[in-house]
């Protein structure tokens, strides 16, 4: 049986991730931050779990209670956008570390946290949400510096990833979800359906040849 | 109306306490240049900035070598988060203090930085660490290529194979050669 956690799934993409995966057959794990979150998942998936990402103590007690079980699939889903508004000259040190604390950080400290996990179970993909913005060739508007800054970092971490856990067989890929209808982007975009289909559909074709890529919903690579 | 005409090419060196800080301090220094070496020394970036006084930058070099021995997947959060410190942020906030100053002489900002950082490149064993902080210095480097295009300012980014490649190489690669935002060692143009 092929099982997922699913870490940030209390809304948009990540919510839309564990319902499209138990439809598609998964044993589907999810966490959300607060308790209110979990129960809600706990409705809809077959394990429910709170982590906040940006604390090390979550990310420990997560691994606690998940040790021992076998996951064909992690996916560092939780990310935040950060203060889309500040332009170069107002960004702090306190608005890039929180940026990074959650985009960067936090998916790398989970996934190292979970490597047992993998190394269980039968697929062994190490998954992360992605950004077009985290393309540097692609950036030709500015903005939203400091979240484009963490998804690169982001990117280059799974790039290390790959190396470092190439004699594991672990396949570690970025995704690229597309401009989704999200509370992030103000609803605007891409249905969220289409992008998370899209996506399986890119998971279910991953094999070990594919670890270090960016890929998007749509099967193309990023530039990066 | 007179037009000032200034006697001598004004050089900001960061990190002027590394080895390639110093080294591009001593070929810099001579007649026609005037050198202000700043350290990084943990204090206020803005004090940093004043520092180096409101006269016109021809030259911003970011010049902070570091080579670390470290896996990712064992880099705790307090490491990255100096890093970031490090890496990303000071060489961006200083960029973005001293803008001003290198306007006025519409002059070049220069940041120095690794090979191993690029996403095409196979990491070398013990540089993973700084990997991902050196690539968000790149991609803030882009942000403030497009978003100062009106004020005529020169962003570029070296890539260096690692810390002891030379003063001389830098300035080499540093030359206006139209190859554009990221270069190597010897000037050529290089993919993320």
């Amino acid at each position: 049986m092929k099982r997922i956690l699913i870490a940030g799934a209390s809304r948009g993409i990540g919510k839309e991730f564990v319902r499209q995966c138990r439809a598609a057959g998964w044993t589907v794990h999810a966490t959300a931050r607060d308790a209110e979150g979990c129960a809600a998942l706990a409705e809809q998936c077959d394990g429910a779990h709170r982590l906040d990402i940006t604390d090390d103590d979550s990310i420990r007690m997560l691994a606690e209670e998940l040790a021992g079980i076998p996951f064909d699939a992690i996916l560092a889903n939780a990310g935040i956008s950060g203060d889309q508004a500040l332009p170069v000259d107002d960004i702090g040190f306190d608005e890039m570390l929180r940026v990074f604390d959650t985009n960067m950080f936090g998916p790398l400290r989970l996934i190292t946290a979970l490597k047992a996990n993998l190394m269980a179970g039968d697929r062994r993909l190490a998954l992360a949400m992605s950004s077009l913005m985290s393309s540097i060739s692609s950036n030709d508007w500015g903005t939203q510096h400091a979240y484009r800054a963490s998804k690169t970092a982001l990117n280059a971490a799974w790039r290390s990833l790959h190396e470092e856990w190439a004699a594991d067989r672990i396949c570690c890929v970025l995704l690229r979800p597309g401009f989704v209808k999200t509370d992030m982007t103000g609803h605007q975009g891409l249905d969220v359906e289409i992008s998370v289909a899209g996506m399986l559909s890119v998971i279910a074709r991953l094999g070990l040849s594919d670890s270090g890529r960016l890929i998007g919903y749509d099967g193309e690579d990023v530039p990066w | 109306m007179v037009s000032e005409m200034r006697s001598k090419r004004r050089i900001v060196i960061v990190g002027a306490g590394s080895a390639l800080g110093r080294d591009l301090c001593q070929r810099y220094a001579n007649d026609t240049n005037e050198v202000i070496a700043i350290g990084l020394t943990g204090g206020r970036l803005e004090d940093v900035a004043a520092a180096c006084g409101d006269a016109p930058v021809d030259l911003l070099i970011f010049a902070d070598a570091l080579d670390m021995d470290a896996a990712i997947s064992t880099a705790g959060r307090a490491e990255m988060r100096d890093l970031l410190c490090r890496l990303t942020y000071a060489p961006f906030k200083l960029a973005a203090l001293l803008r001003p100053a290198v306007a006025a002489a519409r002059g070049s900002v220069l940041l120095c930085s690794r090979e191993t950082a690029l996403m095409q490149r196979e990491a070398v064993a013990g540089c993973f660490t700084d990997r991902p902080f050196r690539a968000a210095a790149h991609a803030l480097w882009k942000c403030l290529e497009v978003e100062w295009r009106g004020d005529d300012i020169r962003m570029m980014i070296v890539a260096l194979r690692d810390s002891s490649d030379g003063a001389s190489v830098m300035i080499e690669a540093g030359r206006d050669t139209g190859a554009g935002l990221l270069v190597d060692a010897g000037g050529a143009p290089l993919g993320w």
